[in-house]
């Protein structure tokens, strides 16, 4: 029978597995917050540090030791949210490891979470904001479009097994596996990565199929020609301006032919 | 005559939206498609809620944030749209033939208030801002309790931003629309003329993403085999 206990273990209250943490809240719920205090001196510096304030606290045992974690962890700090969560789990055994087995030196610590950070920054921002989330929300607004419900739904159930399978599941990788962790983050996304880029590519060459087949049937050639103009004036003010202006422009400019066809 | 009964909790859902989309919670509920439908259910009418929302949502299928820079509030946008949607369409007894008329001054006010409200946060953001150097002082000098203080102080500055701004937006939207549905020009038609012409913006936004120039084979494959299902089907 498998032994699970709700108790306080160290850094703050949490579920143990057979005496071993592993949940523990008080650096879970932190890991939501990480973006929060985000500035332009630190970036989000002050969010790294408040996350792993408890265990900085735990093993600081006192006020000079604490000064130490201070000075090497509140300072610049800049990556992908939710991949840093690995970082946080790798910092946290490294600094546990510095502590009880002494094989490592600040040092070292200090080059891993610098290069981890880069390293995260660029492929997390790249796979949440540039592959997954339109991927999903395109899939979404598809089902929307043939007035299905559940479109919505199968997008938070899409997206967020990723987030918190990096989010949470990182953490405990980085924790368990220290600045290994790389590997395997980078592994995993390596193989979900290439699948989604392509995914993404083929769902927005269905919604273009999807928009422009809907648009012949209802107004043939015309509303198609139209759909063809607003594409191109889009991408050509976006490129040269700005998303919210091209998409507030190209809205006023379809109400407008809108108005022109009901006049007619 | 719009009720307090209606406005805060539609106020609130926005409130705690704007949580989601600016810290880094990212549970993304704060995305249109999710909150025109949380706004329909507390209104009562989802699947307008949901139309509202998708079409905001699909104006801006390929626009992604980088971290920080986000520069319209997508989530205000989604709920105002949403709410003045479904409002409107309760107080018109759900009249649809000028369903598309009063979702195009929902869709108005909502991208509106998205952008204007953008640039009230960054405004305010940026004055706020200079009370962190002081805290990170505070925080160096081993007084750590002020970043929990802060942190907090984040969550409740975003929650209220987006509370307020729905607390004003709402009325004024609501008796704007419901004025010009009353004069004698009216635009008819079902909101179906709105998810036939506003789609081809979302996918000049799609086209946009740079991962389809190296993808052109599964881009073309999913165009060629959606187009022969919708044809021949």
């Amino acid at each position: 029978m498998v032994y699970i206990r709700f108790s306080y273990f160290g850094y703050g209250f949490g579920f143990y597995v057979e005496g071993v943490a592993i949940i523990n809240l008080n650096i879970i719920w932190r890991l939501f917050l990480l973006q929060n205090l985000r500035n332009e001196r630190l970036s989000d510096g002050l969010g790294f540090f408040f996350v792993l304030l408890p265990v900085f606290k735990k093993l600081s045992r006192g006020n000079d030791r604490m000064k130490d974690y201070i000075r090497r962890h509140l300072n610049y700090y800049n990556s992908n949210p939710i991949f840093s969560s690995c970082i946080i789990g790798a910092v946290q055994n490294m600094e546990e490891r510095k502590e009880d087995v002494k094989d490592i030196d600040v040092e070292y610590i200090r080059s891993i979470k610098d290069t981890l950070s880069s390293v995260m920054a660029a492929r997390g921002d790249y796979f949440f904001e540039v592959i997954l989330l339109p991927l999903t929300l395109t899939i979404a607004c598809i089902f929307t479009i043939y007035g299905l419900y559940f479109g919505p739904i199968i997008f938070l159930i899409f997206y967020n097994y990723y987030h918190f399978k990096f989010r949470v599941g990182g953490y405990y990788k980085g924790l368990n596996l220290g600045e290994n962790v790389v590997n395997l983050i980078l592994g995993q996304y390596l193989r979900i990565g290439r699948f989604m880029t392509a995914a993404v590519a083929f769902v927005a060459g269905v919604f273009t199929s999807i928009v422009f087949i809907r648009g012949y049937v209802f107004g043939g050639f015309r509303v198609v020609g139209w759909g063809f103009l607003l594409v191109a004036g889009v991408i050509w003010l976006r490129r040269k301006y700005s998303v919210r202006l091209s998409v507030i422009l190209g809205f006023f400019a379809t109400v407008l032919l809108i108005v022109i066809r009901q006049m007619r | 005559m719009l009720g307090l009964g209606f406005i805060i909790p539609v106020s609130l859902l926005g409130g705690a939206l704007c949580v989601d989309f600016r810290t880094s919670l990212r549970l993304m509920l704060s995305q249109p498609i999710c909150g025109g439908l949380l706004t329909g259910l507390i209104l009562g009418e989802p699947f307008n809620g949901l139309l509202a929302g998708t079409l905001i949502q699909i104006m801006f299928l390929g626009n992604f944030f980088v971290r920080g820079a986000k520069t319209l509030d997508l989530p205000i946008a989604g709920v105002i749209s949403a709410a003045l949607f479904v409002l409107v369409d309760i107080k018109l007894a759900g009249d649809v033939s000028i369903a598309a008329m009063v979702m195009i001054w929902a869709l108005s006010f909502g991208l509106l208030a998205g952008w204007f409200g953008y640039f009230i946060y960054r405004t305010l953001f940026f004055k706020l801002s200079g009370a962190v150097e002081p805290i990170i002082k505070k925080a160096m000098e081993g007084k750590l309790w002020y970043l929990s203080l802060l942190n907090f102080f984040m969550v409740a500055f975003n929650f209220l931003y987006g509370f307020v701004v729905l607390m004003v937006v709402l009325p004024v939207g609501y008796k704007t629309i419901l004025y010009f549905v009353s004069t004698s020009w009216r635009l008819t038609g079902s909101v179906e003329l709105l998810y036939i012409f506003l789609p081809f913006i979302g996918v000049g936004s799609l086209l946009r993403i740079q991962i389809l120039k190296s993808q052109g084979f599964w881009f073309i494959s999913g165009f060629l085999i959606s187009a022969m299902v919708l044809v021949f089907m």
